[in-house]
């Protein structure tokens, strides 16, 4: 397949299509939208399903298959931030605060936009590897650490901390991420479905891989409908912020692919791998960051990650990732 | 039967908050407190998290003395940084040693 025709087939995908009329509906003005305990349900599913079978797929992996991707995704999660931050800051020339406030988004993972990229590189028939998702879990936090600990050091030394200050602790924060909803389904699925293995998965598989991918098309539609909400929102942001939105996760996934390959990853994992790095968390990152950074401005994040990075990712990001793994492996 | 009379008070933030508000209030002496997802918007807020306009409405009951020490150290610690609004009203209540510590 050429460049074109897997940007097609991507573009033709039930995930895409869901995601493009999930914004329609808000450019519309409708009302309609999931209802909230329906779209936190969906993603304990969804979070779930994604640890389960990754952790019986990890049962069945070797040690050494498995350390060296380990190793350049640690690395891809101390990398980033810091390459979000300077970027933002050098090109961007936004304020010190308000650059590590979107370092931690771009540092940190989107779980979607993983699933997203699992899908399709299996529609390419290069399925990743069966443990991306331990992956996923390593690469999710020390972005946010990194970039909340270069905001916390700048603000240290620009103002020191007054008494009344409500500002959390890195502790407090370590707790709620590693406690977030999406780490405990995620890492609890995994060890689950490590203990049990593949007879005992068995079972409950029917429940768990049968409806995920339609589960996810209804999440892509709810997440098509809160981007279209922010639409609104990238007047406020200004071009700088939007053309970052999509140098950086070119960047990143441009690295994460290569690192991915140079660890031993397949196509399909690179391209997984390269997606995980290009992408912007818009769950654990945006209360961990509005608790330690209160001063950083929630609409340039939550705008940079949901209405410009995360649908460049879904529509553009992954096919171009996956072009540059295939070119990689030739 | 007597009324006596006591005071509200009405919280409506970001979600996100809600956790460093309550162990605030409840170390300044409020005995308990209710918790309800609202929607709404206020005027130039800055709005957080993944649904743009989901708030939380806490709300407090207190002796006038207490309302006026929580809604000052609320007023002192968050209006800075975050979007919240809080309003005190006067309420009647039948057992006011239901909301002593």
């Amino acid at each position: 397949m050429n460049a074109l025709e897997i940007l097609k087939a991507n573009l033709l995908s039930p995930l895409v299509l869901a995601f493009i009329l999930g914004i329609f509906t808000k450019l519309v003005k409708s009302e309609l939208s999931l209802p909230k305990d329906l779209y936190s349900s969906l993603s304990i599913y969804l979070l779930l399903a994604l640890g389960l079978k990754g952790g019986v797929e990890l049962s069945e992996s070797t040690f050494q298959v498995i350390a060296w991707p380990a190793f350049v995704t640690l690395l891809l999660g101390c990398i980033t931030p810091v390459s979000a931050y300077l970027i933002m800051r050098k090109i961007g020339r936004f304020g010190e605060i308000d650059a590590a406030a979107l370092a931690a988004h771009y540092g940190s993972v989107s779980a979607v936009t993983f699933i997203a990229a699992n899908q399709f590189v299996q529609q390419m028939g290069k399925s990743a590897e069966g443990f991306m998702p331990t992956l996923l879990t390593l690469l999710e936090s020390p972005g946010i650490h990194i970039a909340l600990a270069i905001g916390a050091m700048k603000r240290l030394k620009n103002n020191p901390p007054t008494p009344g200050s409500v500002t959390k602790t890195n502790s407090a924060v370590f707790h709620e991420i590693l406690t977030s909803r999406s780490m405990i389904l995620l890492v609890g699925g995994l060890i689950v479905g490590l203990l049990i293995g593949a007879k005992s998965y068995e079972p409950i598989k029917p429940f768990f891989e049968t409806g995920f991918k339609g589960a996810l098309v209804l999440f892509l539609l709810e997440m098509g409908i809160v981007a279209g909400a922010r639409l609104s929102d990238l007047k406020k942001v200004g071009l700088r912020l939007i053309s970052l939105g999509i140098l950086i996760p070119i960047l990143h996934g441009l690295l994460g692919v290569f690192l991915g390959h140079w660890s031993g990853l397949s196509v399909g994992g690179a391209t997984v791998l390269g997606t995980m790095a290009a992408s912007a968390s818009y769950i654990a990152a945006p209360p961990a960051v509005r608790m330690t950074l209160p001063e950083a401005n929630p609409t340039y994040y939550l705008t940079a990650s949901l209405a410009v990075t995360f649908p460049f990712n879904l529509v553009i990001g992954i096919p171009l990732f996956f072009k540059f793994a295939e070119w990689l492996n030739v | 039967m007597k009324l006596i009379d006591f005071k509200l008070v009405t919280i409506i933030c970001e979600p996100v908050l809600i956790s460093s508000i309550l162990k605030m209030t409840s170390d300044l002496g409020a005995t308990g407190f209710t918790v309800t997802d609202v929607r709404g918007q206020g005027n130039g807020e800055k709005s957080s998290g993944e649904i743009p306009d989901s708030k939380s409405k806490i709300e407090i009951i207190a002796e006038p003395d207490l309302a006026l020490v929580l809604i000052q150290a609320l007023a002192e610690k968050f209006f800075e940084n975050y979007s919240l609004i809080t309003y005190v009203s006067d309420i009647s209540i039948l057992r006011p040693k239901k909301f002593e510590k």
